[in-house]
């Protein structure tokens, strides 16, 4: 279990956005399919 | 467009460890009242299925109830700009997972900023996705779909919570390595797609394994791989042979940043060797967050 600092909270949300915009970017996904 | 094995796996192992988050508001006497866990997803997937292990644990330590309201809609994006439309007196939390930061790429125009508006509390649990197929489906095994698949192309429906979902970038990801053409339907939840998977109105999905395991291990849905770098203690006979879809889905809570450390983080972070979700690690398909 890990209570995230505000800090690592950001960077990981950041992280994560990144990465999976790439392959939405990838992929082509749209948000109506 | 193919993107390159290698580059796959990069960004599987990045997508492994996101948690899920709770979003309250500090307060010195807490709760004091019922507490509402907001949910993104429609009942019975695996969203909604971890909101309500929480949140009965949750109630039991603390002596309040935690209500689970579900608010399914645009990949939770719905719920969570109700939650931080709620007043932030700590008595409206929401669950967040990877969705959230799909969303921050799918959507052009949110009407929230996620980190500012959102803080952790605490990582509860992880899980694995899993490759299913209603029985109607010949495939037994991950080759023998993509063969099926390519040679019926379009003829199988993928099902998915939603768009932007986990499970629709995980078989978005698997169409685009195989090589196979398959036609995604959203759904408004785990639950209403797997419904629908079971009926045979679709015929893949890519759930977690939270909401999926006891419809495998009763055999109603075939279950061909799960997407983690090895096999699940859940489903020891299932192979993780879908290597280019290594991912993971987890489930947190959060406070706000500027607040100090609040009970429910502490409570969480003291109690949860204890809690029914640790207890239950054998019986569902989900680890206690290390992260």
């Amino acid at each position: 279990v890990l209570a995230l600092s505000p800090a690592d909270f950001a960077k990981l949300i950041a992280e994560e956005t990144e990465k999976w915009g790439k392959v939405i970017r990838a992929a082509n996904i749209k948000p109506q399919g | 467009m193919k993107l390159p094995r290698r580059n796959f796996l990069h960004l599987a192992v990045g997508a492994a460890a996101l948690p899920a988050v709770v979003r309250f508001a500090w307060a010195q006497a807490y709760p004091t009242r019922p507490v509402s866990l907001v949910a993104g997803f429609a009942p019975g997937g695996g969203v909604d299925i971890t909101a309500r292990l929480i949140g009965q644990w949750l109630s039991e330590r603390l002596g309040q109830q935690f209500v689970i309201e579900n608010r399914p809609g645009a990949s939770s994006n719905i719920a969570t700009e109700a939650v931080v439309r709620a007043p932030a007196d700590g008595y409206t939390l929401l669950m967040v997972g990877s969705f959230n930061t799909i969303n921050a790429t799918l959507y052009d125009k949110l009407n929230y900023n996620f980190i500012r508006d959102i803080a952790p509390v605490a990582s509860v649990m992880r899980y694995p996705y899993v490759m299913l197929v209603n029985s109607s489906v010949p495939a037994k095994s991950v080759p023998e779909l993509i063969a099926y698949a390519k040679a019926n192309p379009r003829k199988l429906n993928m099902a998915s919570p939603g768009i932007g979902s986990g499970p629709h970038i995980a078989g978005e990801l698997f169409k685009m390595m195989a090589g196979v053409n398959m036609v995604h339907v959203p759904y408004r939840g785990g639950g209403p797609a797997l419904t629908d998977l079971l009926g045979g109105q679709v015929q893949a999905m890519f759930p977690g394994t939270v909401a999926s395991i006891e419809y495998i291990r009763a055999g109603r849905l075939r279950a061909l791989a799960v997407t983690t770098a090895t096999r699940s203690d859940a489903l020891p006979g299932i192979p993780n042979s879908c290597r280019a879809m290594r991912r993971a889905s987890g489930s947190a809570s959060a406070r706000p940043r500027t607040r100090p450390p609040t009970l429910l983080t502490s409570s969480i972070r003291r109690s949860m060797p204890a809690s029914p979700i640790r207890k239950s690690r054998r019986g569902l398909p989900i680890s206690v967050a290390r992260c």
